[in-house]
C-alpha cells in the first residue's frame, strides 16, 4: 500500500491515521510505504488527483473521476453520504480495501 | 511564518468583479464588521466548510458583511476559472458576493496562503480575527467556532478571545 500525498496539503497525517484505522475496520494487515510528489509531471504519471491519494499495487483504492492531475492538489473525495471532503469516509476506505485484498487473494 | 496581516493592522482596500455583474469593493461596504474570506471552487475544504460558511453569512445578515475572494491561477485549477466561479455561486446561491482576484494582488496584500482562509474587520476595516472558520473541516468534530465568536465579540465591540489560528485547506495556487 502506498500513501500518495504532497507537503503542501495537511491531510497526510490524518490520510495515514484514517488508512490504518480503515485496515483494522477491514481486517486488512497493511504495510504502508509513503511517496511524496512535488511536480506535474509526477502527478500525471502517477495519475495522482490531488493529495492523499491510496495506491493497492500501483492502481488507486477509490478511482478518481479524471484529471487535472496537479501536484499541489488536495483531493476532493466524495463521501456515501454526497458530501465532499478532503478525506474519505472511514467504511468507504474499509470497503476499498476488503475489495482490493479479494482482488488480490483471487 | 505567516505572513499574514497582523492584528490591528489596517486591511487594504480592494475593488473586485463579482460573479453577480457588479463589483466587491471594502471602500463601499456596510458599516460594521466585513469578514474577507479566501476562498474557491476546488479545494474539498472549502467544501467541507461551504455550508456552514454560507450559514454564518445569512445568520449575519445586515450584521456583518462577507466576501469570498478567488484568487488561484485559473491555468492551472480550470474550475477556479470566472465563469466556473459564478456557476458555483449560482448553483449553492451564496449569501455573500464571491469576487475574483485575477492579478492575485489583494491575497498579497492580505498575505493569505490557503483557501479557506478568514480576515474579520472591525468597523474601522482593522483585522480582529484571522484564521480558520472553526476548528474541523468535519462537521461532526467542531468544538469551537472562531468565526462566530470573533464577529460577536466584534459586534459587542470587544476584542475576541481567539484572534489568530493557523488556516487549515489548500494552498492559493499562485501564478
Amino acid at each position: 500500500m502506498t500513501l500518495l500525498y504532497n507537503a503542501t496539503c495537511p491531510s497526510r497525517e490524518s490520510g495515514r491515521a484514517l488508512l490504518e484505522a480503515a485496515g483494522e475496520a477491514a481486517g486488512v494487515a497493511l504495510e504502508v510505504d509513503e511517496r511524496e510528489v512535488t511536480a506535474d509531471p509526477q502527478a500525471e504519471a502517477l495519475r495522482f488527483p490531488g493529495s492523499p491519494t491510496y495506491h493497492a499495487g500501483g492502481a488507486d483504492l477509490l478511482p478518481p473521476g479524471g484529471g487535472p492531475f496537479r501536484w499541489d492538489a488536495c483531493r476532493a473525495y466524495s463521501r456515501p453520504d454526497g458530501r465532499i471532503a478532503p478525506l474519505p469516509a472511514l467504511e468507504q476506505l474499509a470497503d476499498a480495501l476488503r475489495a482490493a485484498a479479494a482482488k488480490e487473494a483471487a | 511564518m505567516s505572513t499574514a496581516l497582523a492584528l490591528g493592522q489596517t486591511a487594504p482596500s480592494f475593488s473586485l468583479p463579482t460573479t453577480a455583474g457588479g463589483t466587491a469593493a471594502l471602500e463601499e461596504m456596510p458599516p460594521g464588521p466585513v469578514v474577507v474570506t479566501f476562498w474557491c471552487n476546488h479545494c474539498p475544504y472549502v467544501r467541507a466548510w461551504e455550508d456552514r460558511f454560507m450559514a454564518l453569512a445569512t445568520e449575519y445578515a445586515g450584521r456583518a458583511a462577507f466576501v469570498a475572494i478567488n484568487a488561484n491561477d485559473a491555468e492551472r485549477y480550470p474550475t477556479d476559472s470566472f465563469e466556473d466561479m459564478a456557476a458555483r455561486a449560482a448553483e449553492r446561491g451564496y449569501p455573500f458576493p464571491y469576487a475574483h482576484d485575477a492579478t492575485q494582488r489583494v491575497a498579497r496584500a492580505y498575505g493569505a496562503e490557503r483557501t479557506p482562509e478568514v480576515f474579520v474587520l472591525d468597523a474601522d476595516r482593522r483585522v480582529a480575527y484571522h484564521g480558520t472558520i472553526d476548528d474541523s473541516h468535519e462537521l461532526e468534530g467542531v468544538s469551537a467556532s472562531y468565526l462566530r465568536e470573533a464577529l460577536d465579540a466584534v459586534l459587542e465591540g470587544r476584542s475576541p478571545e481567539v484572534t489568530d489560528t493557523a488556516p487549515v485547506g489548500c494552498t492559493i495556487k499562485w501564478k
